[in-house]
């Protein structure tokens, strides 16, 4: 009997040194993405392993701030959505906005403005408790993470190198969302492939 | 005088709350915010800087961001028109304060946050003439929302010819900005060490009493480094300020040097916050290994065989040498292989004893073995029978050689092998140019490098045997083995004698008078088990014989530990004072110029310099003439001060020779290991000569 708890409590405690460190493991270029599960605003299901097998991009998301109306209110993350959609690629917007915060709503409400901003993403996640976006660290909207069909994170950080809120800026900003979808698309690999975002931070 | 000649100009227009904010003026509100622009003088001269500030006032509960954010935000601006009437320079940022939004944070201001800069009026400009300037102020106000508001500013000031007088209303402003501004760190040292998933910065206090602060917090210039939200884990110890800082999980590679803001709270009450500017340089360990110490270890240690502590040993190699002449080339190929492997694997080892004893805590440098009694006994012995071997060379039939077979009770190698052991011992506390600085670059590493370092030092030394190695056609320069060997071995042996005298010179001012007397009462056993095994061919009795002696001699260490007075042991002169942290900063406190001399009775390199060099008359003369102070830190004796002292001028073993001149903060001046009496002359001619002496009695 006693040796059989001590053999357990020895593998409990195997298994905890085993997964702790993963459990903390921190969202890492070239690691695996951390697998979630959450609603959309279509109230379906949606995982990130139901997507393995193909490239996805998650886009932190406030429809109140400033940095995000600069790409959206200037189509220009409409665009890159339209653009990637057409090469297969899953593009998941994330709102982590808590009840009560800048950029929570109802689903009616997300949809509503999917609907206004004509936003091309395949569907926008509500994630009210920040559960997806502590797993992934997210910290600003807009903050971008590439993942590989291996679902491995390819890219993380900002949307490009113009960390300001003034639209004016996009025209010769280096989208780096984009620098990395080319890339993805033509087999070669990820330049930057860890950069510091830049917008609001998270409402969590 | 009565109305201000500096003129705030037309009117706050402010726009639709919601949308970005345009305002043109010296003040502008806006929905979140005031901001104004104010100069520091009434007027302006051309060509003379003048000092403009941005004031900018949030609403209660709202804050703006630092130059590096945080995890979110963006930093204020202030964008000036282009125009040649004059030049701005860029925005000086206060020091930021830490805003937590868990699980993020940002680094930024609320309330009022001032921002200076430089404004240079064009040399274009006229007595009479306005200087208008013109900018646009941009800042993200946050509290839970972010709104970016933006104003454009305006000012306008009469030039005028003769010197700009302040404008009164403007001083406490700008006083108390500039004293809030963040500082150049004071102390000598702001180093950053790299561990994984963490930085370290140590900063060191000037040697002055600093106040100690209670809390301490680090902005990085640079954003994207470290976990924002995780606050620098800060403690204080040694006059050392130590913060933690969290790797962000981003893995940038961290620039050299860090640039940053270090802030400082005190608990005294009426004590001042304080901020600096840090530059702190990423400390050697994050530095690759460097082919430049590489080959200054080689050559270090080829050098090592030519200097004093050695040469006893030389001559037993030289001997060997002669030996191996009567075989043949592959065999004595095989014995050169042998001994440097001797002398690699007994680096490694004293490598690895040295480290671990230091991960004890241990405050030892290289050379430590020669500060342990029951080691300098161990060679006292050895050598000693060495000796014995030697002199009685027809009678054993071989060489000393034959101790080293005898000992291993087989073939040759062994004795190869014990003779590159034996020549590491005695050689690594033995300073040779080179070999000061590389032994301590090397202590300094992580182990693997040190270890690179090392072993490129035990190769360097043991280069005449490599030579051999790979040049065996080399053994035909030395001389034919044949009867006058007898007498060469004969002769080599009274050297080995003479450096059993030293060492038991230095074991005996290790301890107490009563322990030499026990160490020699050792030797005689060990000469008597030399006899005995002589004769009757025993083997075994002669290393019993040779145990007891150890033991004995081990024993006296039992007996007397050195007494607790510190005499000053090295060589007692009336003129040095000793050494010590506190002496070393009284004197440079009086702008006294200094020596130091780093030395120890073990070391014969140090002996040397001070009987040829240091003592000579003319450079006492000369110390005196320059009025220069004499410190003598004796490490013969494990002394962690010294220790530590020499580790701070990057060295970890003697002699070490260091040069203060007068003036305060002045870099200390390292001499070579090698003194000259023209070398130090010359050194000291740098030293400007007191003028005059005894102003105060």
């Amino acid at each position: 009997m006693i040796r059989t708890k001590i053999l357990m409590s020895a593998l409990a405690l195997a298994a905890l040194l085993y997964i702790a460190p993963n459990a903390a493991q921190a969202v890492a270029v070239g690691s695996a993405a951390p697998d979630f599960q959450a609603t959309d605003s279509s109230g379906k299901a949606q995982t990130l392993s139901q997507y393995k097998g193909k490239w996805v991009v998650l886009e932190w998301f406030n429809e109140g701030c400033p940095y995000v109306k600069k790409h959206y209110e200037s189509d220009n993350m409409q665009k890159l959505q339209r653009e990637a959609a057409k090469q297969g690629v899953v593009w998941l917007t994330v709102i982590s906005s808590a009840p009560g915060k800048q950029g929570h709503g109802t689903p009616e409400q997300v949809n509503a403005k999917r609907a206004e901003w004509k936003i091309a993403s395949a569907a926008t996640l509500l994630d009210p408790e920040g559960k997806v976006g502590r797993l992934y660290e997210a910290k600003t909207t807009p903050h971008m993470f590439l993942i590989d069909p291996q679902g491995k994170v390819a890219y993380m950080g900002a949307i490009d190198d113009r960390p300001t809120s003034d639209p004016a800026d996009i025209p010769a900003s280096k989208n780096l969302v984009k620098v990395a979808l080319d890339a993805a698309m033509a087999g070669r690999p990820v330049a930057a492939a860890a950069t510091v975002p830049y917008g609001c931070s998270v409402k969590y | 005088m009565k109305c201000p000649k500096a003129i705030l100009v037309l009117v706050a227009a402010i726009l639709a709350a919601n949308g970005p904010s345009h305002a043109a003026t010296g003040t502008a509100r806006t929905p979140h915010a005031e901001a104004r622009l104010v100069a520091e003088t009434l007027s302006v001269r051309p060509g003379q800087a003048f000092t403009a500030a941005l004031v900018l006032r949030m609403k209660p509960g709202w804050h703006t961001y630092w130059s590096n954010p945080g995890d979110s935000g963006e930093p204020v601006r202030l964008t000036w028109e282009k125009t040649d009437a004059y030049e701005a320079g860029p925005l000086q940022f206060p020091a930021p304060r830490r805003i937590e939004m868990f699980p993020l944070a940002n680094f930024g201001f609320e309330g009022e946050a001032v921002f200076l800069t430089q404004i240079t009026p064009g040399l274009g400009l006229r007595d009479g003439d306005f200087l208008r300037l013109k900018a646009e102020a941009y800042w993200l106000v946050c509290k839970e929302d972010c709104i970016p508001e933006r104003a454009t500013l305006e000012l306008k000031l009469p030039v005028r010819a003769a010197e700009a007088a302040p404008d009164p209303a403007g001083r406490e402003l700008f006083q108390a900005t500039r004293a809030a501004l963040p500082r150049p760190w004071p102390g000598e040292k702001a180093a950053l060490r790299e561990s994984p998933g963490e930085w370290r910065l140590v900063l060191t206090t000037p040697r002055a009493a600093f106040p100690v602060p209670s809390q301490a917090d680090f902005f990085p210039e640079e954003p994207g480094l470290i976990e924002n939200a995780v606050r620098a884990h800060y403690s204080a110890k040694d006059g050392e300020w130590h913060l933690k800082l969290k790797r962000s999980s981003l893995g940038k590679a961290l620039p050299n040097p860090l640039r940053g803001v270090l802030t400082a709270t005190f608990a005294e009450p009426g004590a001042l916050p304080a901020a600096y500017r840090v530059e702190a340089s990423l400390e050697a360990p994050a530095s690759p290994l460097r082919a430049s110490w590489l080959i200054a270890a080689f050559f270090g240690g080829m050098l090592l065989n030519l200097m004093p502590c050695v040469f006893p040993v030389l001559s037993i190699k030289v001997l060997s040498f002669v030996h191996r002449g009567g075989e043949s080339r592959a065999r004595a190929r095989r014995h050169a292989w042998v001994h440097v492997f001797g002398v690699l694997v007994s680096f490694w080892i004293l490598f690895g004893v040295l480290l671990l004893l230091r991960a004890g805590g241990a405050q030892l440098g290289w050379g430590f073995q020669l500060q342990s009694p029951v080691f300098l006994l161990v060679l006292i012995y050895l050598l000693f029978l060495m000796g014995l071997g030697l002199v009685s060379s027809s009678a054993w039939g071989a060489s000393w050689m034959g101790l080293g077979q005898s000992l291993a009770g087989k073939s040759g190698y062994a004795g190869s092998f014990f003779g590159g052991v034996l020549a590491t011992l005695v050689a690594t506390p033995c300073m040779a140019p080179l070999v000061g600085s590389t032994v301590g670059i090397a202590l300094s590493q992580p182990p693997a490098v040190s270890f690179g370092i090392l072993t490129c030092l035990a190769l360097g030394f043991a280069a005449p045997y490599l030579v051999l190695v790979f040049f065996p056609g080399a053994l035909r320069w030395l001389p034919k083995p044949g009867a006058w060997m007898k007498t060469f071995e004969q002769a080599m042996a009274f050297l080995l004698f003479a450096a059993v005298l030293w060492l038991l010179w230095v074991f005996s001012l290790q301890t107490a008078v009563s322990s030499l007397l026990h160490a020699l009462a050792g030797l005689w056993i060990v000469a008597f088990a030399f006899w005995f095994s002589q004769k009757w061919r025993v083997g075994k009795a002669a290393w019993l014989l040779l145990l007891s002696g150890l033991a004995l001699g081990m024993a006296v260490r039992g007996l007397r530990p050195p007494a607790e007075d510190a005499r000053p042991i090295a060589v007692a002169e009336a003129k040095w004072g000793d050494f010590s942290e506190t002496a070393l900063a009284e004197l440079r406190a009086q702008h006294r110029p200094v020596f130091l001399n780093f030395t120890a009775a073990w070391c014969l390199t140090c002996q040397v310099n001070e009987r040829l060099v240091l003592s000579r008359d003319e450079v006492r003369r000369a110390f005196a003439a320059k009025n220069v102070a004499l410190l003598k830190a004796d490490w013969t004796r494990q002394n962690p001060e010294i220790s530590k002292a020499l580790a701070g001028y990057g060295r970890q073993g003697v002699p070490v020779y260091v040069l203060y001149g007068g003036e305060p903060g002045a870099e200390p001046r390292l001499l070579p290991e090698i003194l000259s009496v023209g070398l130090v002359l010359e050194a000291l001619n740098e030293i400007p000569t007191p003028q005059a002496q005894g102003e105060t009695p």
